[in-house]
């Protein structure tokens, strides 16, 4: 555990006389993204950034290194600023990229004590440092760059293909109407990016045997899909005390989506759907 | 130039100027040289990984075409992968080449090589880029063959350690978990409650005890009763509130 983080970590922590109020203002509001100060113009506004720093060639401890570049030089978003420091700053700063448009998945990170996507987190006010460290409870290869092997496999363990008992004829496709269509909402858009499940704190106790709230609501995607004919084989696969019950609707996995979905609500859907013992 | 995928080895062999003149960085580099047979060259192990997936097909691809395997190349050379993509052997393999590439088969060296395209009829590689496709390849109808994605997290951690990003002391509480960790506080509390007054007051008269400082301590505590019922009926109550809260969920 890095230094910097348990000393952040301990000035977290109220002492009792306020600790529920200080506890109620350390919570993370919904408008704390929007907010947008007036810049002054013509001075420099520097804006510090506390990036998680760790390398396999150097295998020492990890460590938050201060980064501080001019908000008028940057773009508004916190990708724009992990770019610039890359370009200009360290090069050997490492993080993974894609798109740039909340479509890949490629930038999920930790932005300030919130999972997030680089891309879609607009670089918050001025004021305070702005810490990112890779997302949470993961191996991290290096820097920001987090291993996802384990993650990738659960999403492979559910099978997410369309399995049907009576293929149709060739040249022939499956109907849908538009109703069975609607129940897709919320599940098809998901960028797999991992923002959810490593929210999770169940997912952090049980990383392995649970499958976490990304592979569960693929899942669900699939239980759903009324062209999928293994509906019943599927929910028997997920059976489990661990694949599936872990889950205790914590409902961090809902505040953590940066696409808006809402994985606890699906695997509450798969819960209803599992046959009554 | 499609018609260079159909020409025979001769026919190639013959328009030889005509191809020095298409292409002068071909000609610039050295002679051809004659690539061994496929029994000649050794599989590289550390290329794949899973060498059984690959004799299969090595087998049946030496009836026709050429097997080249890339050389080895020293790590971390600027350009290292554009040198390989250029060694003689590669150039000299002629029609029906398969490239076995490793992990460093990268879509910046199929870019800047694009007229290699050409000549190159299959690519096995141990991983490529989302972004890359048959199409963008200009490989529509070539065979790709791709080795699977890690079982085990053990199998990509070649180092050793890897250390495990901050998660609980940096994650930020929201909302939602500090209502669900309360919940469960409220709940182990009253349990605890429940299970302590009975003991107490329901079955201590069936035990006899001779320590008077026992009955000292529930004779003074005893007045913590009222205190103790008041917090559990604030947790009876937000138990029974998170319990509501969560049909809706």
């Amino acid at each position: 555990m890095a230094t910097g983080l348990l000393k952040r970590a301990a000035q977290r922590l109220p002492s009792s006389p306020g600790f529920k109020l200080a506890l109620l203002r350390a919570h993370a509001s919904e408008a704390q993204a929007q907010q947008v100060e007036p810049k002054a113009r013509g001075t420099p506004t520097l804006k510090t950034f506390q990036i998680y720093r760790w390398s396999p060639e150097n295998p020492s401890k990890p460590e938050l290194k201060d980064y501080q570049i001019n908000l008028k030089e940057c773009g508004p978003m916190v990708l724009d600023a992990l770019i610039k420091i890359k370009n200009e700053i360290d090069p050997s700063l490492t993080f993974r990229r894609s798109c740039r448009e909340g479509i890949c998945g490629s930038c999920a990170m930790n932005i300030d004590g919130c999972n997030g996507l680089a891309c879609l987190t607009k670089i918050p006010s001025e004021g305070a440092a702005t810490t990112i460290t890779p997302l949470p409870h993961m191996f991290v290869i290096k820097d920001l760059v987090v291993d996802m092997t384990n993650f990738y496999n659960q999403y492979k363990s559910i099978e997410p293909w369309l399995k049907r008992k009576n293929p149709p004829e060739p040249g022939k496709e499956i109907l849908q109407s538009k109703k069975e269509r609607e129940k897709l909402d919320g599940m098809y858009e998901c960028i797999l990016c991992a923002c959810c499940s490593t929210s999770c704190p169940s997912y952090w106790w049980n990383p392995e045997s649970y499958l976490g709230p990304a592979a569960l609501l693929h899942a669900n995607r699939w239980i759903s899909d009324s062209r999928d004919e293994y509906t019943k084989e599927r929910l028997d696969a997920i059976n489990d005390e661990f694949k599936l019950y872990r889950c205790h609707t914590i409902l961090n996995c809902a505040r953590a989506c940066p696409k808006g979905l809402n994985p606890g609500k699906q695997i509450s859907h798969i819960k209803s759907l599992q046959p009554k013992a | 130039m499609s018609w260079l995928l159909r020409s025979t080895k001769s026919k190639l062999l013959s328009s030889s100027s005509s191809l020095s003149r298409t292409f002068p960085s071909l000609s610039r580099s050295g002679p051809t040289l004659d690539l061994p047979q496929i029994g000649a060259i050794s599989p590289l192990p550390d290329l794949f990984h899973r060498n059984t997936a690959t004799m299969p097909f090595a087998k049946e691809n030496a009836s026709g075409g050429n097997l080249a395997g890339l050389p080895k190349v020293p790590a971390n050379t600027l350009g290292s992968d554009s040198n390989a993509i250029n060694s003689p052997r590669y150039k000299a393999s002629g029609l029906d080449t398969n490239v076995l590439a490793g992990a460093r088969c990268v879509s910046g060296v199929w870019a800047a090589q694009g007229p290699m395209r050409l000549v190159v009829n299959t690519v096995m590689a141990r991983s490529f880029e989302r972004s890359m496709e048959a199409g963008t390849l200009g490989m529509i109808g070539h065979k790709r063959f791709m080795s699977d994605i890690p079982s085990k997290t053990s199998e990509t951690n070649l180092s050793g350690f890897r250390p495990l990003s901050p998660h609980l002391p940096l994650y930020q509480p929201q909302l939602s978990s500090t209502l669900s960790i309360f919940n469960r506080i409220a709940g182990a509390f009253l349990a605890g409650v429940i299970l302590l007054f009975y003991m107490i007051y329901m079955k201590l008269g069936l035990v006899s005890l001779t320590y008077d400082s026992f009955y000292q301590f529930i004779f003074y505590s005893s007045k913590l009763n009222l205190l103790v019922m008041e917090i559990s009926a604030l947790a009876v109550s937000y138990h029974l509130y998170s319990a509501i809260r969560h049909l809706f969920l």
